[in-house]
C-alpha cells in the first residue's frame, strides 16, 4: 500500500518535535516527515513522489533562513504532481503582507497561529487528510480511525 | 541694512530723510538700558539708526487666576529688531499711546524718533501722516505675521518633541514591566525543571536502570551532527534495522555513525527499540531547559537595551554585548547567512546598555538595507579584534575594532555622513518598531566614548566599523 505523508517543516527542531508529537496519533497509518527549511522541504516531496508515495500535507513555519513558508507553499501549489496536496501555515509572526500572500500565492488550506492548541492542529489535519484522499481517489477505509467524520460524510452525500 | 530698505522701497527712504533726521529728535540709549516700559505711556514712533532692541512683555495678572503679578511673573521675549527698523508703531497709530511691551536696548543704540508733535510734510502731494506712513505700517504687519507663523512651527516642533520623548518614556517603562513578569514567571519554569529532571533520574534509576540511562541521555543530549544527516540516518536507522520511524530517530541522535553503534550492547538496543520514550522524555526536559534559558537571555536583552542599568563599568564584555544584541534580533538575522568572529578580548570601560544599543542599530540596518535592496545571499560578517592606532599623540593608540560588513547596496558618497544625522531615513514605510533611534544615536554613543565609526562602502560590500578606546583618560584616572 502507498505510503500517505505529512511534512512538517520548521528551522527550529525543538518547534519541529513539538509538531511532530501533537501529530503522533496518526502514525502508524500515515508518516510523519520533517524539513528543516524549503529546499529540504521541497526534494523530500519529490523524493517520496517518485517513490509513488503521497504527499497529503505540508505544514510550514513562516519565517525561516533562505526563502519562507509562502515562498514553499507557493512552489508546492504551482506543481501539478503535488496538486492535492493540503498546505497549512503555522507562524506565530506573519505580517499583514505575508497573510496576504499565503492566501493568494500560497494556496494555504489553513492558518494555525503559534502557540498553537495541540486539538486543533490535529483536528485540523485530520480534516485535511480526508479532503486529500477523497480527491486522489485513495481507498479511505484503511484510514477510517483517523479521519473527520463530518467531513467525510459531507463529501460522500 | 538700511541701503536694502532703499533698495526695496524709496518711499521708506524719504520718510527716514524726511522726518527722522532732526539731531533735536535723536536720542543715544546704553546697553541694557530701556527705552519705555509695557504699559507706559508713548506718544513716539523710533526709528533704530543704529544698534538692536528686544521686546519683552510680562504677564500682568497671574496666569490662570487673574490676580495681578507681583515681580517673577513670566517673561518673554517678543522681538528683535535691527537698524532700520521701526519701533512703538502700533502704539503710535493706533492711538493707545501706550507701549506694550518692555523696549530694551541690547547694545548701545542709537534712536531717532516722531511724537505727536510733528506735522505732515508735503500733505498735498504725500497725503496725511498716516497715508505717508502706510509702507512702514505693511512692513510692520507683515513682520507680525511672519513672527506669528515662527512661533507656530516652533510650538508644533516643540509639542512633536514633547510627545516623541513621552512614548519612549512610556516604552521603557512598559519593557522594564513586562520584563521583570517574564523573568519572574521564566525563573519558575526554569528552576522547577532541573527538580523534575532530577526527580525523574532518581525515580527511574530505583526502577530500571536501562531506562533511567536512556532518560539521562535524552537530557543530557549534545549531539552536534546537523538535523538533516540525523534525518538520513534514521531512515537508514528504520529501513535496514527494521525498526519504527521514532525508534530509529533515536537511535540515530544516541549512534550518529557505525562507530558508535557497534559500541552499543544488545540489551541496551532491545530496550531502546521499546523504550525509546524515556529518551523523548529527557529530550523534552532539555529542549524545556533551552527554551527557557533563551527566554531568560532575551529578557536580560530587552532589560538592557529600556536602560536598565545605564552605569559605566570597567569590566564591559564586547562579545558579550554582540551576542545579547544578537539574541535581540534573532528574527531578523534568521533571513541571512551571519558570520562571527569573536576571539577572547580584554574588559572595557562602558556601560553594556549602550553597547548593546549601538550594535543593535547597526545590525539591525544592514539587515533592512539587504532586505530592501534584494541583496542575494544576504551575508552579514561581524569581527571584534584588537586594534593598535599609532601616529595622532592626543588619541588612545589601543582599540576594540568591531566591524560589521554586508554584501548590501552600496551607500551613495552623497549621503554617507547625512545617515549619522537624526530623522535621515532611507526606509520605506513599514510595520516595524525600532529598537533604536537609528544611526545618529550610534554616532552620539561612539563620540561619549572617545570612539570613531568607519564607513566604507562600495559594490562588494558595506562596512561599519567601530572603534572603543581600551581605556580612556577619564577612566585611567577613576581607577
Amino acid at each position: 500500500m502507498e505510503q500517505i505523508n505529512i511534512i512538517c517543516v520548521d528551522d527550529q527542531q525543538e518547534v519541529l518535535d513539538s509538531v511532530l508529537r501533537d501529530l503522533r496519533p496518526l502514525t502508524p497509518l500515515v508518516r510523519l516527515e520533517e524539513a528543516s527549511g524549503v529546499e529540504d522541504c521541497l526534494s523530500l516531496a519529490k523524493q517520496i513522489d517518485q517513490s509513488g508515495d503521497h504527499v497529503a500535507i505540508i505544514i510550514s513555519d513562516q519565517v525561516m533562513p533562505g526563502a519562507s513558508g509562502t515562498e514553499l507553499l507557493g512552489k508546492v501549489a504551482a506543481d501539478r504532481r503535488f496538486r492535492h496536496t493540503r498546505k497549512v501555515l503555522l507562524t506565530g509572526q506573519a505580517t499583514h503582507a505575508d497573510t496576504i500572500n499565503a492566501i493568494n500565492d500560497g494556496h494555504i488550506d489553513n492558518y494555525i497561529e503559534k502557540p498553537w492548541q495541540p486539538e486543533r492542529i490535529l483536528s485540523v489535519v485530520k480534516r485535511l487528510l480526508t479532503l486529500y484522499l477523497l480527491d486522489s481517489g485513495i481507498d479511505h477505509r484503511p484510514y477510517m480511525s483517523i479521519l473527520d467524520q463530518p467531513t467525510l460524510l459531507a463529501k460522500l452525500h | 541694512m538700511f541701503d536694502e530698505l532703499t533698495g526695496q522701497n524709496a518711499s521708506l527712504q524719504r520718510l527716514r530723510d524726511v522726518y527722522f533726521s532732526d539731531p533735536a529728535r535723536t536720542l543715544h540709549v546704553d546697553k541694557g538700558a530701556m527705552v519705555v516700559a509695557q504699559g507706559e505711556e508713548s506718544h513716539r514712533l523710533y526709528l533704530i539708526l543704529q544698534g538692536s532692541l528686544a521686546a519683552y512683555r510680562h504677564e500682568e495678572t497671574i496666569p490662570g487666576c487673574g490676580l495681578p503679578a507681583e515681580t517673577g511673573a513670566r517673561t518673554y521675549e517678543v522681538f528683535r529688531v535691527e537698524a532700520g527698523s521701526y519701533v512703538c508703531v502700533q502704539s503710535f497709530f493706533s492711538g493707545a499711546f501706550h507701549s506694550s511691551n518692555d523696549i530694551v536696548a541690547l547694545e548701545d543704540t542709537e534712536l531717532a524718533y516722531i511724537d505727536t508733535e510733528v506735522q505732515a510734510v508735503d500733505e498735498e502731494h504725500y497725503g496725511s501722516l498716516e497715508h505717508q506712513f502706510l509702507p512702514v505700517l505693511i512692513h510692520e504687519l507683515a513682520a507680525r505675521n511672519r513672527r506669528i507663523f515662527g512661533h507656530a512651527a516652533e510650538k508644533e516642533e516643540a509639542r512633536r518633541l514633547l510627545q516623541r520623548a513621552e512614548m519612549a518614556t512610556t516604552l521603557s517603562q512598559l519593557t522594564a514591566g513586562i520584563a521583570h513578569e517574564l523573568n519572574n514567571a521564566v525563573g519558575v519554569i526554569s528552576r522547577r525543571m532541573e527538580f523534575v529532571a532530577e526527580q525523574l533520574t532518581y525515580c527511574l534509576a530505583e526502577e530500571n536502570p536501562l531506562n533511567s540511562k536512556l532518560f539521562t541521555l535524552g537530557f543530557i543530549d549534545k549531539s552536534f551532527t546537523p538535523a538533516a544527516e540525523l534525518r538520513q540516518i534514521a531512515r537508514r536507522y528504520e529501513r535496514e534495522l527494521g525498526w519504527t520511524q521514532d525508534a530509529a530517530k533515536v537511535l540515530a541522535h544516541i549512534a550518529p555513525n557505525e562507530v558508535e553503534l557497534k559500541k552499543l550492547d544488545r540489551k541496551f538496543l532491545k530496550n531502546l527499540r521499546n523504550n525509546y520514550r524515556f529518551w523523548e522524555l529527557g529530550h523534552d526536559l532539555r529542549d524545556m531547559q533551552i527554551a527557557a534559558r533563551h527566554a531568560t537571555g532575551i529578557v536580560r536583552s530587552v532589560k538592557m537595551l529600556g536602560g536598565g542599568n545605564s552605569a559605566r563599568s570597567t569590566d564591559a564584555d564586547v562579545v558579550e554585548s554582540l551576542n545579547d544584541a544578537m539574541n535581540l534580533l534573532t528574527n531578523k538575522l534568521k533571513r541571512i547567512r551571519l558570520e562571527t568572529d569573536f576571539p577572547d578580548l580584554p574588559p572595557i570601560t562602558a556601560d553594556v546598555t549602550e553597547l548593546v544599543q549601538v550594535w543593535t542599530n547597526i545590525i539591525k540596518n544592514a539587515c533592512d538595507a539587504m532586505e530592501q535592496g534584494g541583496t542575494e545571499q544576504p551575508t552579514l560578517s561581524i569581527r571584534a579584534e584588537l586594534y593598535h592606532a599609532d601616529g595622532l599623540r592626543l588619541l588612545p593608540t589601543d582599540y576594540i575594532r568591531v566591524s560589521f560588513t554586508n554584501n548590501g547596496p552600496t551607500i551613495p558618497e552623497g549621503i554617507r555622513e547625512k545617515i549619522f544625522q537624526p530623522n535621515f531615513t532611507t526606509k520605506k514605510l513599514g510595520l516595524d518598531f525600532g529598537l533604536g533611534l537609528g544611526l545618529a544615536i550610534v554616532r552620539r554613543v561612539i563620540d561619549s566614548y572617545k570612539g570613531c565609526i568607519e564607513l566604507t562602502s562600495d559594490e562588494q560590500a558595506t562596512c561599519f566599523a567601530v572603534y572603543l578606546p581600551l581605556s580612556t583618560e577619564e577612566s585611567s584616572a577613576e581607577a
